[in-house]
Parts: C-alpha cells; sequence; structure tokens
C-alpha cells in the first residue's frame, strides 16, 4: 500500500501595529499547516495561541471580522469577502495589520 | 477690549523689533467672519503685508503667530497655533502648524495673533505675560540650543510654567528650512520660518496667561465636547493612533510600498523592519504624552539605553521623521534615528527638509556629483548614520558642506547639479509618501499653496477607503473602488474637499489627526463648536466657504509671486522612473493622466487650465476680487 505523506504548507506571519501587541510584541513567526491550509485555518492557530487579547483586535463582538483588520498575503491585501477561505501555499508571507493615517 | 468676543480673545499684538514699538489693535469682526482665526487670518494679514519680490529674510518680512476661535478651549484636540511669513525655503507663502501647549497659553494671556515686523539691533526674546508686553535681552542666549533657551528664560522670568516657542542655531543662522521649536519637541517645522525669525535677532517668544477664554454657550459646548470626545475614542483606528501615533504607518509604508527609500529610488526598505513603531514602543519609549487637552495622545517620551546612541532622550519621532532620517537616507539604525530627531529639535531644524537634503547629498555622491574631498573627506555613502548626525550639526552651524544643504535641496542642486533628482514641489522637500502608487496625494503635494506638503491637502480617505468608504460617500459624494488609491478619478474632487476643510480645521484651532485627516471629527462637529463657543449662527457650507477662500487666497499669494500652472507639477523623477520594487512595483505617474488630473481641479477651483491662475467670477463670489487684481498686477519674472 503507498504511502500518502501529508501535505505541509509553511508560511511566515508578520503581526503589525496592535496586532504585534497582541502577539506578546512578536513581529514575525513562522507556522506549518498540516491538512487543510486557508487563511482561516491559520488565524484559529494565531488565535487559540495569544487567546481573546488578539481575537478581539480581528473580530468584534458579533463574532464578524472587524474593518480595521487587513491580511496582506505577498503583498497584496484580501478582500475581506473572501478572507477565510484564501488557499495558502508553501513560503507565503502573511502580515495582519491595521491600516492607518498618514501625517506626521 | 475681549469682553464681546467668545472663542476669540479679540486682540492682535503687533511688535515693531526695528523701533520697539508695540500695540494691540481690536479684531476686526468681519475679519474673524471671513477668515475665521489662526492660519486664516494669519494668511490675510501676511498677504496684506507683504509686497511681491520682497526678499524673506528682510526686515520688512512680518512673522505672525495666531491661534483660532477653538484653540485653548475645551474642545478636543485645541492646542494647536499657527506661524505664517514668506517663506525663504520657497520664496512664496510659508505657514507652518505646531501643537503642544504655547497656543492655549498666547490665548490666556488675551490674544489672538501677533504680528512681528522689523529687525532688532541686537538678539531679543518676545515676552508677553498677560497685558505686560516686553522685549528683552538675548544676547546672552544667542547660540543656545532650543533645550538650553527653554530653560534659560523659564528660570530667568521664574515662570516655570511659560510657553517658549524658539529658534536654535539653525534659525540664528538663517538655514533656510530652520524650525520654531515650542516644549522642547513640537515643531513649526516646515517652510523654514526659524530663519524668519533669526534674520529678525528674534530668540523666542514666551508667553504666559492667567486670562482664561469664554464660550457663548457653555452648555451647549460641552454637550458637543463630550461628543467629539465620545466619537474620537470610538474611531476604529483609536487604539493605533493613541499606542504608536504615526509611527504605526512605516509599516504600513513598507507594507503597501510607499516607503521613500534613498531620496526616492526605491519605495520599500529592506531595513524597514527596524524601524517599525512597534520596535520603538518596545525599546525605547518611555512614556506617551499628549498635547494640550488631547484625548488621543499620540507622542511619546523616548530613550536610548544602550550603543552608540546610549543616553539620547527626546520625544516622538513622527513617521515623517523616522523616513527622512532613516529610509530616505538607506538609514536603518533606529537609535541613530532618534539621536538625529533629538539634533534637529535641540537645533531648530525641520526632520523632513533636513533628512531630504542629506539623502539628496547622498544621491549626489552615489552619481559622483559630490567628491567627498571638496569637503573634508565626508563619507556620504547610504545609511552612513554618523554622517547624517554629523552632517545635521554641520547644516545648522553652516560648516562645510552643510552650508550648502542649509540653503535647501533646490538652491543645493543649483548649486551642485543633481537638480533632475531633486523631489520637491515650489522647492520643498517631499514628505514621505512615494506618490507614483498614490495619485491623489501626487496632486496634492503638487497644488499646496506651500510647496510640496502633506499636510494642506492630505486625502487619508485615500489610502484606508474600505474604513471610510460610508463617510466618503456621505460627506464627498465618491464611490470608491478597490483599488481606489492608484485611481486618477474622482481624486480632484476629493483633494479640493480636503483642502477646504483643512484650511477650516487649521484656522478654528484644532488638529488634523483627529478632524477630517483621519475620520472621528467632520464638519458637523466643526460647525457645532464654533457655533456653541463663539454664539455665531453659521452653517456648514459657510464654513466651507471660508475655507475655500484661505485656500484661494493663499494660491493667490502665490500667483502673485509668480507661481502657475507649471509649478503644479509633480517632479520629473515620479514621471520617469517607475517603482523598482515591492507592491507597487511599476507604478509611475503617467503625464496625460495627472494632466488630466489637474484640468479637473482647477475646474473644480475656478482656476484657468492655461495658467493656474484663479478666474475673476469665483473670486468675486468668495469676495477676493481685489486680492486677484493685486495678484495679476505684478510682471511675472521667474527665477
Amino acid at each position: 500500500m503507498a504511502l500518502i505523506k501529508e501535505q505541509v504548507v509553511s508560511v511566515t506571519v508578520k503581526y503589525y501595529v496592535l496586532f504585534c501587541i497582541a502577539a506578546d510584541y512578536c513581529k514575525i513567526e513562522a507556522f506549518q499547516l498540516k491538512g487543510p491550509s486557508d487563511l482561516g485555518v491559520l488565524l484559529d492557530i494565531i488565535c487559540a495561541k495569544y487567546g481573546p487579547q488578539f481575537h478581539q483586535h480581528v473580530f468584534g463582538a458579533d463574532g464578524r471580522l472587524k474593518s480595521t483588520a487587513w491580511f496582506i498575503i505577498n503583498g497584496k491585501k484580501i478582500d475581506s469577502e473572501s478572507l477565510f477561505s484564501v488557499s495558502l501555499t508553501d513560503g507565503d508571507e502573511v502580515i495582519i495589520s491595521s491600516p492607518l493615517l498618514v501625517g506626521g | 477690549m475681549s469682553k464681546q468676543w467668545f472663542g476669540w480673545a479679540g486682540c492682535i499684538l503687533r511688535v515693531n523689533l526695528t523701533t520697539g514699538e508695540i500695540s494691540k489693535e481690536p479684531l476686526d469682526p468681519e475679519l474673524a467672519r471671513a477668515y475665521l482665526g489662526q492660519s486664516g487670518i494669519n494668511a490675510k494679514l501676511l498677504y496684506d503685508l507683504v509686497t511681491p519680490g520682497l526678499d524673506p529674510l528682510s526686515a520688512d518680512n512680518p512673522l505672525i503667530f495666531g491661534v483660532g476661535p477653538l484653540g485653548g478651549s475645551l474642545a478636543p484636540c485645541s492646542g494647536r497655533f499657527t506661524v505664517t511669513s514668506k517663506s525663504p525655503l520657497t520664496g512664496i507663502f510659508g505657514d507652518s502648524n505646531c501643537g503642544g501647549h504655547w497656543g492655549p497659553e498666547l490665548k490666556n494671556a488675551g490674544y489672538d495673533h501677533i504680528v512681528i515686523t522689523g529687525r532688532a539691533e541686537h538678539p531679543v526674546y518676545l515676552w508677553i505675560n498677560d497685558d505686560r508686553v516686553e522685549l528683552r535681552d538675548a544676547r546672552k542666549l544667542w547660540g543656545k540650543t532650543t533645550w538650553e533657551t527653554d530653560e534659560l528664560i523659564r528660570t530667568q522670568l521664574s515662570q516655570p510654567t511659560a510657553q517658549v516657542a524658539c529658534i536654535g542655531p539653525a534659525g540664528e543662522n538663517m538655514v533656510r528650512f530652520a524650525a520654531i521649536i515650542c516644549n522642547l519637541a513640537r515643531a513649526a517645522a516646515r517652510t523654514g520660518l526659524g530663519a524668519v525669525m533669526g534674520s529678525k535677532n528674534l530668540k523666542a517668544v514666551v508667553v504666559k496667561g492667567d486670562k482664561g477664554m469664554g464660550v457663548a454657550n457653555s452648555e451647549r459646548f460641552s454637550e458637543v465636547v463630550h461628543q467629539s470626545v465620545a466619537d474620537i475614542q470610538e474611531d476604529p483606528l483609536y487604539g493605533v493612533a493613541t499606542t504608536f501615533g504615526t509611527t504605526a504607518i512605516t509599516g504600513l509604508a513598507q507594507m503597501l510600498g510607499f516607503l521613500p527609500t534613498r531620496n526616492f529610488q526605491a519605495s520599500t526598505f529592506e531595513e524597514a523592519e527596524n524601524l517599525r513603531g512597534e520596535v520603538l514602543l518596545e525599546k525605547h519609549v518611555t512614556k506617551h504624552k499628549g498635547c494640550f487637552n488631547c484625548p488621543v495622545s499620540c507622542s511619546r517620551f523616548y530613550k536610548v539605553a544602550e550603543g552608540e546612541y546610549k543616553g539620547t532622550v527626546g520625544e516622538g519621532p513622527e513617521y515623517e521623521s523616522v523616513s527622512a532620517l532613516g529610509s530616505k537616507c538607506g538609514n536603518g539604525n533606529l537609535p541613530s534615528i532618534l539621536h538625529a530627531n533629538t539634533l534637529c529639535n535641540q537645533l531648530g531644524l525641520d526632520t523632513i527638509s533636513c533628512g531630504n537634503v542629506i539623502s539628496w547629498a547622498m544621491e549626489a555622491y552615489q552619481r559622483k556629483i559630490i567628491n567627498p574631498l571638496d569637503f573634508a573627506g565626508v563619507e556620504l555613502d547610504w545609511g552612513n548614520h554618523r554622517t547624517i548626525n554629523e552632517l545635521i550639526v554641520q547644516i545648522a552651524h553652516r560648516q562645510g558642506l552643510g552650508d550648502i544643504l542649509a540653503e535647501g535641496t533646490l538652491r543645493a542642486a543649483r548649486k551642485l547639479g543633481g537638480e533632475e533628482f531633486a523631489v520637491h514641489s515650489k522647492g520643498m522637500d517631499y514628505p514621505a509618501v512615494d506618490v507614483r502608487g498614490t495619485k491623489g496625494m501626487a496632486l496634492a503635494f503638487s497644488v499646496s499653496p506651500r510647496g510640496a506638503d502633506h499636510l494642506k491637502g492630505l486625502p487619508l480617505y485615500e489610502v484606508a477607503p474600505e474604513i471610510y468608504q460610508n463617510d466618503i460617500k456621505t460627506e464627498i459624494d465618491i464611490d470608491i473602488t478597490p483599488a481606489y488609491w492608484s485611481e486618477y478619478n474622482t481624486k480632484a474632487k476629493l483633494i479640493s474637499w480636503h483642502e477646504n476643510w483643512h484650511c477650516v480645521v487649521d484656522s478654528l484651532g484644532l488638529c488634523k489627526l483627529e478632524g477630517i485627516a483621519i475620520k472621528p471629527l467632520k464638519p458637523k462637529h466643526f460647525q457645532q463648536l464654533l457655533s456653541a463657543a463663539t454664539g455665531w449662527d453659521i452653517s456648514i457650507e459657510e464654513l466651507e466657504a471660508i475655507g475655500e477662500r484661505i485656500w484661494n487666497l493663499e494660491r493667490l499669494f502665490g500667483v502673485r509671486e509668480g507661481i502657475r500652472r507649471d509649478d503644479d507639477l509633480p517632479p520629473a523623477r515620479l514621471y520617469n522612473e517607475p517603482v523598482a520594487t515591492g507592491p507597487a512595483a511599476g507604478e509611475r505617474l503617467d503625464h496625460d493622466k495627472y494632466e488630466a488630473m489637474l484640468n479637473e481641479y482647477y475646474d473644480l477651483r475656478g482656476w484657468d487650465k492655461t495658467t493656474g491662475i484663479p478666474l475673476r467670477e469665483r473670486m468675486q463670489r468668495l469676495g477676493l476680487e481685489k486680492e486677484l487684481a493685486q495678484a495679476l498686477a505684478v510682471p511675472v519674472v521667474k527665477g
């Protein structure tokens, strides 16, 4: 019987702004996803790791994704409508950030 | 004099440094109705006092300080003041807006504006303590840093809570981008008005006031203030603003590909991770700090605890300073940037123009236009943070290469060569946005009456459209698309709306971080706050019309000095060189599309499309016929 090798997807996550603080000042972190490898799965793992303080920056009290949570994969911002089903591939870089004012 | 006024103090102070004459005059209610206050009235006073062609560093160039009708009140973020003069950097309209506590103190002392003319025989400072106003000897202060000056004056006066707006050596030496500093780190920096102060032998303007201010309807005012504060605190980005201030932008700029790098040769920086606001917060921030009556407190105190720059302390830096002294110079050493920021504040320099002129010099060195042997072997390789800090000192003291750079990027380029990569508009250095990817900002930076500028017309809605899409629709009636920021369509409308309202905010005395540039405070807040504070019956439409009047007056100042359509075009580099790497790779400004956007802007403004001169019909409507006639009476001589 042939062995079916489980697919592993390695991605890098960068935490920006309040997400960085919520992730204990972690700025960059590697994850290995086994099995389904979409953004929704990754987000579940991250929220489980960093707990409610991280979760509340991503989701509102109604459970919906906050408009201030931006996800950028390989430099391209992901539309919130399709966010959770976006597939991740080996080597992807995911940035979690808020938008911000320009000024100073 | 001031009893009939609510909001305003009702008094203009005039000081002639040549004769020593000091006089007070009542604020004209018609002037206030037409220009509100602070930057608006400053602009009108300047327009009437300056003759075309006047040397900005001559005694006749007035230096005007102003605070708005909401300045110093309980309205949130009401700690601003504006300094206005003809700019020694650009030769056109110059003003700079500043936070801290100086502005409210001027209102407390009973003044809305100070008009300073002439030149003192020797260094002096102006001391204002309510009705007592005097010029005091500052010869022993000349040569001191802003930090030393602030401390010495308050000690000398035995007034520990007096507010000091002063210049450092850069202003004394008339560096064309010298700043006026108050509270050690709040800077009226852009357009080089510190040099005007230095040219007048005026070291500082010091204020202490105990008069307070009145509002017309205190109950209603309190109600609107509470609502305004609540709206600020409920804004989705409030947490980001109050935690990081503008330094959160660094990561975003890198992520989206608009972080100017190596004098705009790139728009992403390989060492940007070192410069992020998160790193600053974790490693160096000791405490958060706010300006007068601010519920955000976006500023921060910092300290470098170890390494080469150990012992450096200061406040800030803003994103603009991080980019100017960092990525623009290829410098990824954050402690060195904090040190450079502190140096600029102590010596009294605009961090933006200072960083830009150094980055220009580094590119001139890269292209072998500057030979280090001509300048005592200065090492101008990208990222050399020691050179950056040495040059800041040299610029302030006009030593060596610093003497040439002290003239600003454009003049330095004209002297040494390399004008094609001087990234400026109307002679003022570009802020920290690579506008090849953000077309609206390209327009905003180019048409600003004071030169390249991120504060006059900043269209924040352009970079975070989905957060503010409902507001964009409601306020400006623009439907946005997912790729809105890279489009040209509707940007003229977006920019002109922002410009008008930013004129209003700057004239009321509020901070733009929370007003218009970012969502929380909107036109309805300004109308309600102003109405309750002053007792005026004024509509939102009338307020916007005042903003439009101020914008056009500032334009007419430029027209009178020879500004035309050609001056409203972005620098050549942004047309000719596409972004090489990063998310905005391949982006550049399209000449035809930019020109079409500019035409649309002129149409909206009621300006002539060939010349860029405001047309008579619109000026009549705004009550600026006389000013237009004056502007057109001057023959155009362009340098």
